[in-house]
C-alpha cells in the first residue's frame, strides 16, 4: 500500500518537474511547496526551477516556507556520527573470549578513511588535495631554487689551494724526469739500435748477395 | 582468520551501527545494548554473510533491534500504567497540540527531537540519507524496498521535519 502510493507519487513528481510547465509560466503555492524538496535537492529541471524562483519571489508565504527548508536541511546536516563508546566493543570480546589481539589493530588507511568518513569528507577530493600538497612540496623547492652563484673563497683558503697545486706540480716534474730518464737509459738505446740494425743489414746485404754470387 | 576478520569489520562499523541506534533511539544506553546485540549477532552470523552486503545487513539488523526496542519500551510504559493514568495520558495526547509541544523543547535537541517523532522507516531513511550520508541503493538494499520509496520516504520526512520544528522558525528561535 505504502510502496504504491509511494511509485504513483514519485511517477506524479516525475511527470510534474520534467514536463509540466503553465502556458502562462506561473506556479500556485501548492505545487511549489510540494517541489521545495525537488527544488532544494537540485533535482528539477531548469524551467520548472525557474518557475519556482519566480513564484518565491512574488509569494511571501512560499519564500517562509523554503526559508524553513532550508533551516531544516541546514539543521539536520550540522549532526554528527556519534562515535561508539570502547566499552561496547571491550563488553562483546569479553562475551565472545576475543583477547585484544593483534586483529583489533586497524590499519592507517582504514583509520584515514574512518576519519573522513566521520567528518563527511569525500576520499577523492582528500586524495586529489593530498597528491596536489605532494606535489607542491616536491616541486616548489625546485622552482624556487637560485641559480649557482660563485662561491668566494677566503685567503688562507686561497693559499692552501696554491700549496696543494705546487705539490702536484713539484710531483708531476719528479715523475717526468723519472719516466726521461729511464727511456734515457733503457728505451731510447732500443729505438736507436734497432734503426741502425736495419740500416746495417741493408747497407750489407748487396755486399752479402755479391758475395754469395 | 575469523577473529581478525570480526575484529576488523567491527573497527570499520561500530560508529555507524552505534549511531543509527542513537539517532533511532534518541537514547545512549539503548544505542549501546543494540550495538552489542548486532556485534555479537555479526559474529554468530559472519560466515553466511555476503562480504559486499555487510553494511546493508547491519544496517537492516540494527534498524530490527532499534524498533524491537521502542515496540518494548512502550508496552512496558503502558502495562505498567494504571486505568485511570493510561485514560490521563490519553487525555493530555489529546489536548497537547504538537506545535507547543515542540516549542518547550531546548532549542539544542529540537532536531533530535523531531527526528524520534517520524515514523520508523521515515526515520530510518532519514537518518540514513542525511546524518550517515548513505547512497539510495545502500538505504534501498538494507531496506528490502525500491530506490524510489526511499526517495518517497526521504520527501515525506523532510516534509515532516519542517512541520515539527515550523514553531520555532516562526518564533525565530
Amino acid at each position: 500500500m505504502v510502496i504504491g502510493e509511494s511509485a504513483s507519487r514519485v511517477i506524479g513528481k516525475y511527470v510534474i518537474k520534467n514536463y509540466i510547465v503553465s502556458k502562462d509560466n506561473s506556479m500556485n503555492c501548492e505545487e511549489c511547496e510540494n517541489l521545495m524538496d525537488e527544488f532544494f535537492h537540485h533535482e528539477l529541471s531548469f524551467k520548472v526551477k525557474r518557475q519556482i524562483r519566480g513564484h518565491l519571489k512574488s509569494c511571501p508565504k512560499c519564500q517562509a516556507v523554503s526559508q524553513e527548508y532550508d533551516n531544516m536541511l541546514q539543521e539536520l546536516r550540522s549532526l554528527e556520527v556519534h562515535r561508539c563508546p570502547n566499552v561496547v566493543v571491550e563488553k562483546v570480546f569479553d562475551i565472545l573470549n576475543l583477547a585484544e589481539g593483534p586483529g583489533y589493530r586497524i590499519s592507517l588507511l582504514e583509520k584515514f578513511v574512518e576519519f573522513l568518513n566521520r567528518y563527511r569528507l569525500r576520499t577523492g577530493l582528500v586524495g586529489a588535495a593530498v597528491l596536489i600538497i605532494l606535489a607542491m612540496i616536491i616541486i616548489y623547492p625546485r622552482l624556487s631554487q637560485k641559480p649557482h652563484v660563485k662561491q668566494q673563497y677566503s685567503e688562507v683558503q686561497i693559499e692552501q689551494a696554491k700549496d696543494q697545486v705546487k705539490m702536484a706540480l713539484a710531483y708531476f716534474n719528479e715523475i717526468t724526469s723519472r719516466t726521461q730518464r729511464i727511456i734515457e737509459e733503457q728505451v731510447l738505446p732500443q729505438q736507436v739500435i734497432k734503426p741502425m740494425k736495419s740500416s746495417i743489414r741493408t747497407a750489407i746485404k748487396p755486399l752479402i748477395d755479391g758475395g754469395e754470387s | 582468520m575469523k577473529k581478525t576478520q570480526f575484529k576488523k569489520l567491527v573497527a570499520r562499523y561500530k560508529d555507524i551501527v552505534y549511531s543509527h541506534a542513537y539517532y533511532f533511539t534518541g537514547n545512549n544506553d539503548d544505542a549501546a545494548d543494540i550495538t552489542q546485540e548486532v556485534l555479537l549477532k555479526l559474529w554468530h552470523h559472519l560466515d553466511k554473510i555476503a562480504p559486499g552486503a555487510m553494511k546493508s545487513w547491519l544496517l537492516k539488523v540494527t534498524r530490527n533491534l532499534c524498533i524491537d526496542c521502542s515496540r518494548q519500551k512502550r508496552e512496558i510504559a503502558f502495562s505498567t500504567m494504571t486505568n485511570s493514568a493510561k485514560f490521563e495520558l490519553e487525555q493530555i495526547d489529546a489536548s497537547l497540540n504538537p506545535e507547543e509541544e515542540t516549542i518547550n523543547i531546548d532549542a539544542k535537541d529540537r532536531i533530535l527531537n523531531a527526528i524520534q517523532k517520524l515514523p520508523p522507516k521515515i526515520k530510518d531513511v532519514i537518518i540514513m540519507r542525511e546524518i550517515h550520508d548513505l547512497k539510495y541503493e545502500d538505504i534501498a538494499a538494507s531496506m528490502d524496498i525500491p530506490i524510489n520509496s526511499v526517495k518517497a520516504y526521504l520527501h515525506r520526512g523532510r516534509k515532516l521535519l519542517v512541520n515539527y520544528l515550523k514553531p520555532y522558525y516562526q518564533q525565530g528561535f
